[in-house]
């Protein structure tokens, strides 16, 4: 992939070794200084950073708004649990599978992109609750245990899935800085400011968009197969919440859509005040998510990160 | 000069177009001969864009064919047309508003270097604002910026729907001097265009439409002089 807007090299090395060293903290630190609760909250933390750069990665960069996105989630989880409960598949290949299935399954579904706005929204809406019923009915019994759920043995410690999970974010951010600084990247989003246009100048909108929903619904289906492990309990409506799909939005909102660092900086902010609400404020919780949304909406439609791009011409690269 | 078909780079031949009871376009013949500017002019509501939209794959033919370079491209879609060579810009600018100036460029020409963008940036006149947002720029940037992303794909035939709407002066010196200097380098380009004064000093050949039927065609002093068009567009 051709590089767009990428600084000069010196700065870019600089850049690269801390990204590196931020990195390998990132995954290997936590587990060593944080309590197991500090653990899990750390866990949750990369789990929706890499929610909301996936969802990003496709509705972000093409403006095509992903209302089942909890559908990836969920079967990602899903497929991971029966890989593993019902025929012993390894938790690595398990975990693989898990993001295979909803990638696969969403090249498959890719003529719902013809569909825009809010038929498309309607569309993955469905796909995502049809899945959801689907898995827990009894025509799926015998692979799923319907909507009774499916314990997963402790086969890996929470060290090891924070390893994971954290490792998967990386991945996940590393592939979306990749694709922001690449020619694919700036097609996607030439696609989210007119589409028309696109295509009397020969850009492959279907392609470029199936593309893209591919990957992010293969990243989403692997942290969904993580986080079913983290869980040691599955069932549909857990895993296939609307919620993972409304939190993960203002978190790519909030930081700003179409931009590598906006969803992991909505990401973190998101989950800290999420936990820590939920934690001391317990009834509040919708209440407070709820009035973020309206206010992401009403005072930050663009996000953080593009704010301050405009403001600021040194950090208009598409890889910020 | 007047295409012939055999000659022309591009042919409507007895094109037609309706929506429900009305039509748009009727019958319609004219070519565009290579290395040529051919002004399309007409009253509004004449049937001008939906000729470009036919062209271009957006809308397809009732009745008739267009063939470009030889291949009947009637029935491809617009990506398909856009591949043989011939791409359009639109009466308002469809620039990537929230993507650079420099961007807007490097995204439709895939293959397509920095240093080349940039210096057709200069030739268009926007290389002092090549890493601001496109969506910042003044109307008849936008329009100049419509027409240099146009050019990036170095096609054959351009179709331009009013690219000096909204410049200013010296805009649209620049952005015709251009247009000259890729004609005379093997550049066919059919514009739409609203001010005589520009069809007059630019165009090689002049298609005039009413009602979606061709009333006149030929160089501008002779359309200036014909009878049809004097009635339907310049008057008495």
């Amino acid at each position: 992939m051709t590089t767009v807007g990428a600084p000069r090299s010196g700065a870019r090395a600089v850049w690269l070794v801390a990204a590196a060293a931020v990195a390998v903290l990132t995954v290997v630190a936590p587990p060593r200084v944080l309590s197991v609760y500090g653990l899990s909250v750390a866990f949750l933390v990369v789990f929706y950073v890499t929610l909301a750069e996936a969802w990003n990665l496709f509705s972000g960069y093409t403006g095509y708004v992903n209302f089942g996105y909890a559908g990836s989630i969920g079967l990602g989880s899903y497929t991971t649990a029966v890989a593993m409960w019902k025929f012993g598949v390894s938790w690595p290949l398990a975990v693989a599978l898990g993001g295979l299935v909803p990638g696969v399954l969403s090249a498959i579904i890719a003529p719902a992109l013809r569909a825009r706005g809010a038929y498309f929204a309607i569309a993955m809406l469905g796909f995502a609750e049809s899945t959801r019923l689907l898995v827990g009915s009894k025509y799926l019994a015998p692979l799923t245990n319907a909507g009774v759920g499916i314990p997963l043995p402790p086969t890996i410690p929470l060290e090891t899935q924070f390893h994971l999970m954290a490792a998967l974010m990386l991945v996940t951010v590393l592939v979306t800085y990749l694709v922001a600084g690449s020619e694919f990247g700036l097609r996607l989003l030439a696609i989210r400011e007119d589409e028309l246009a696109c295509r009397v100048l020969n850009i492959n909108v279907t392609l470029e968009k199936t593309l893209a929903l591919v990957m992010s619904t293969f990243l989403a289906g692997l942290a969904g197969g993580i986080h079913g492990i983290y869980l040691s309990y599955i069932e549909p409506d857990a895993v296939f919440s609307a919620n993972f799909t409304v939190q993960t939005m203002v978190m790519a909102a909030f930081g700003g859509l179409g931009t590598v660092s906006g969803p992991v900086l909505g990401g973190i902010l998101f989950t800290l005040v999420d936990q820590f609400v939920t934690a001391y404020l317990l009834t509040w919780h919708f209440v407070i998510f709820g009035l973020a949304l309206v206010v992401v909406v009403l005072l930050l439609p663009d996000g953080i990160i593009p704010r301050l791009q405009r403001s600021t011409p040194r950090l208009r690269r598409r890889t910020v | 000069m007047t295409a012939t078909a055999a000659g022309a780079l591009l042919t409507l031949d007895g094109v037609s177009k309706s929506f429900g009871g009305l039509v748009a376009v009727e019958g319609l013949s004219f070519g565009v001969a290579p290395r040529s500017i051919t002004a399309l002019i007409g009253p509004n509501g004449a049937g001008k864009t939906t000729v470009f939209n036919l062209i271009s794959g957006l809308l397809r033919c009732d009745r008739g064919r267009i063939v470009f370079r030889g291949q009947d491209i009637s029935r491809l879609r617009p990506q398909a047309i856009t591949r043989a060579g011939l791409v359009r810009t639109f009466q308002i600018p469809r620039v990537y508003a929230r993507m650079t100036v420099i961007e807007n460029l490097l995204v439709v020409g895939s293959r397509t270097r920095r240093s080349a963008a940039l210096d057709l940036l200069a030739r268009s006149g926007l290389a002092d604002v090549a890493e601001e947002y496109a969506g910042d720029l003044s109307y008849g940037q936008q329009k100049i910026l419509d027409v240099a992303r146009a050019l990036i794909l170095e096609p054959q035939l351009i179709l331009l729907d009013e690219p000096t709407a909204g410049a200013s002066r010296l805009e649209q010196t620049r952005l015709f001097e251009l247009l000259h200097t890729l004609r005379d380098a093997g550049t066919a380009f059919l514009v739409i265009e609203h001010q005589m004064e520009v069809v007059r000093e630019h165009s090689d050949n002049v298609v005039v439409v009413n009602f979606g039927k061709k009333i006149a065609e030929g160089p501008y002093g002779v359309i200036r002089r014909d009878e049809l068009v004097l009635d339907a567009y310049f008057g008495r």
